[in-house]
């Protein structure tokens, strides 16, 4: 994990160097791209799309023709215009979701491998306990006790990966606590938080920024399977996993009604995954994949 | 090895302690106490207020929640579970009669997941580098991005309602009827597993790569011994070990897919229990099942730990 030990011109290298500079990587590139296309979805849902996408229309469940790109849903909307709105739900709920998991994660992974003792032995055993439920059980409880909702999903998925920050930060400190540096910098009088903040904490950002991408991944596949289950984000809002289970319901009459929303999910997940193993590769040269 | 298997039993039990707070905590958090849960509509009468008020008394509700906690554990060591809201019989019982199902397609799941993934894993780092690689790999990234319940509709698509080949949906117990009972297991069983076969090819490539450079593999091969039995009988019998522990950790991201499969093929295992229980608002039920499902997997990990421990001396010492 640790980046210590690298050469020092590679240290000295801006992240975003890092990551876009030297040769040129064409799987990265291309899954950069794609997410960016979903990005530009989410942040610009008008002007993409063609239809207003809650707007009922007399069309019903027609198939994809040059008025209806991906055709239309059972009230006759267009389902091109719901994919391409749908997409920055997906964005917000894995995003702040995210987030969420990083701003209790961090910490508590900086808290126990600094600590160590009892502290950390406490910390980590709650991380346990979080990695022994399936993500979509703890949801399942979490809409229990708050009801089904765009919020209870951004919960969900911050608590559940909670762990997967907190386990690599802390076995990030674990392993740069005894380094040189960090020993120099203590016998100069640094005080605690100082050394984690500023020299534990921006060695462990690679790793942090691989995994960020990695867990956004599987947020957006939390989401969707809430939402197929009919426990996330509530109808009318378009997100893809409501437009899946609502299709369901039509595989003789529109059978093509399951492939946009479906493909979309897919290919989002797809380029998030292949983003942060590129990332891995490339910022964290020693774990580099065989 | 009695040392290691105490440590890490011992290591278990706070985990259990810890999801049976959290479980608790959480459906505490559900609207509506269960007392009022109990009368049903009839709490929300004002004429009844006392009669509620009694009943929360009587069911220890107005004491502080750690007391209450404690009682419910009570409960549970003494094989009381709570009643389900919807038929009143004991939620146990209601999971137990589910669990048969679940447990088949776990099993048909993992069966696919492993007779995928053994031999494309080992084929893909024998072949590093070739189409065939290439083409396993591809696979392999497809496979861990795919929602399970949006190529289970797909399968039910292409294999019941064009080719009709198949069932799209139901579950048929396997006294009732062995052969309709194996057929309906197959689209949701290739579903199900199809993450779990990405996930350990990939694993198992990497590992089988690692092995193939290791010092032995090249003795053997100096001795001259053919590269089938070279692969076959020195290099996969170690490649295999840390991939079937894989295989047993990753029976709860399983678990969890099939919460969501169960549902798509209309499969009435616990999974579809557990959803059912949260629209007809049966919190006991929900309580129940996550609890015996989280549980189960504590243990589940609990022994594919163990058991990689008998099989690999090393992992005993750290």
């Amino acid at each position: 994990m640790a980046t210590a030990d690298l050469p020092a011109q590679e240290q000295k290298r801006s992240l975003t160097w890092r990551i876009f500079g030297g040769k040129a990587d064409p799987i990265l590139i291309a899954s950069a791209l794609v997410l960016l296309l979903f990005l530009l979805w989410a942040l610009l849902p008008g002007f993409f799309s063609t239809h207003n996408p809650n707007k009922i229309g007399p069309d019903l469940l027609q198939p994809p023709s040059r008025a209806y790109l991906f055709g239309t849903d059972e009230y006759g909307r267009d389902i091109y215009s719901r994919v391409v709105h749908g997409a920055r739900i997906e964005f917000v709920i894995s995003g702040l979701g995210v987030l969420v998991a990083m701003l209790i994660g961090i910490p508590v992974g900086l808290v126990a491998g600094y600590r160590g003792g009892w502290v950390d032995s406490v910390l980590m055993r709650l991380q346990d306990a979080l990695l022994a439920f399936p993500s979509i059980l703890f949801a399942i409880l979490i809409v229990a006790a708050r009801g089904a909702s765009q919020q209870s999903i951004i919960l969900t998925v911050g608590i559940i990966f909670i762990p997967r920050f907190a386990r690599l930060v802390r076995a990030s400190v674990l392993a740069l606590k005894e380094e040189d540096f960090v020993t120099a910098s203590r016998a100069m009088g640094a005080s605690g938080s100082r050394l984690l903040w500023r020299h534990i904490l921006p060695n462990a950002m690679p790793a942090i920024l691989v995994q960020i991408t990695l867990t956004m991944a599987v947020a957006v596949l939390v989401e969707a399977g809430l939402s197929y289950l009919g426990l996330g984000v509530q109808p009318p809002t378009a997100t893809w996993g409501t437009m899946l289970k609502a299709a369901q319901s039509y595989p003789q009459q529109a059978p093509w009604y399951v492939l946009a929303p479906g493909i979309c999910i897919f290919l989002l997940v797809l380029s998030l995954n292949t983003f942060g193993d590129g990332l891995r590769d490339r910022l964290d040269p020693r774990v580099r994949r065989l | 090895m009695a040392r290691f298997a105490a440590s890490r039993i011992l290591q278990a039990i706070p985990t259990v302690i810890l999801v049976s707070m959290l479980v608790f905590g959480l459906m505490r958090m559900a609207p509506g106490d269960p007392a009022t849960m109990q009368m049903g509509t009839e709490a929300a009468n004002p004429a009844n207020f006392a009669k509620l008020e009694a009943l929360r008394e009587e069911m220890g509700l107005t004491k502080p929640i750690p007391i209450q906690y404690l009682r419910w554990i009570e409960d549970l060591a003494g094989g009381d579970f709570g009643d389900s809201l919807r038929n009143k019989k004991p939620t146990v019982d209601l999971f137990l009669q589910k669990l048969p199902a679940t447990l088949e397609l776990l099993l048909g799941s993992m069966f696919f997941a492993l007779a995928l993934s053994i031999p494309l894993g080992v084929l893909s780092a024998v072949k590093r580098g070739t189409l065939v690689d290439r083409a396993a790999m591809g696979f392999v990234s497809a496979g861990l991005a795919i929602p399970g319940f949006w190529l289970g509709l797909t399968l039910i698509l292409i294999f019941s309602v064009r080719l009709q080949w198949l069932p799209a949906s139901g579950y048929v117990p396997f006294r009732e009827d062995p052969a309709e009972n194996i057929r309906r297991l197959i689209l949701p069983a290739i579903t199900l597993g199809t993450y779990l076969a990405a996930a350990l090819m990939r694993f198992l490539r990497s590992d089988m790569i690692q092995v193939l450079s290791a010092d032995y593999i090249r003795t053997a091969r100096a001795k001259g011994l053919r590269e089938k039995s070279v692969i076959f009988r020195h290099a996969m019998k170690n490649a295999l070990i840390p991939v079937l522990t894989v295989a047993g950790l990753e029976i709860g991201a399983l678990l969890g897919g099939a919460v969501i499969i169960e549902q798509v093929f209309g499969w009435s295992g616990v999974g579809w229990l557990t959803v059912q229980a949260i629209f007809d608002r049966d919190y006991p039920l929900v309580q129940t099942s996550v609890l015996f499902i989280t549980v189960g997997l504590i243990v589940v990990n609990l022994l594919t730990d163990l058991a990689y421990g008998l099989l690999n001396p090393r992992m005993r010492v750290s």
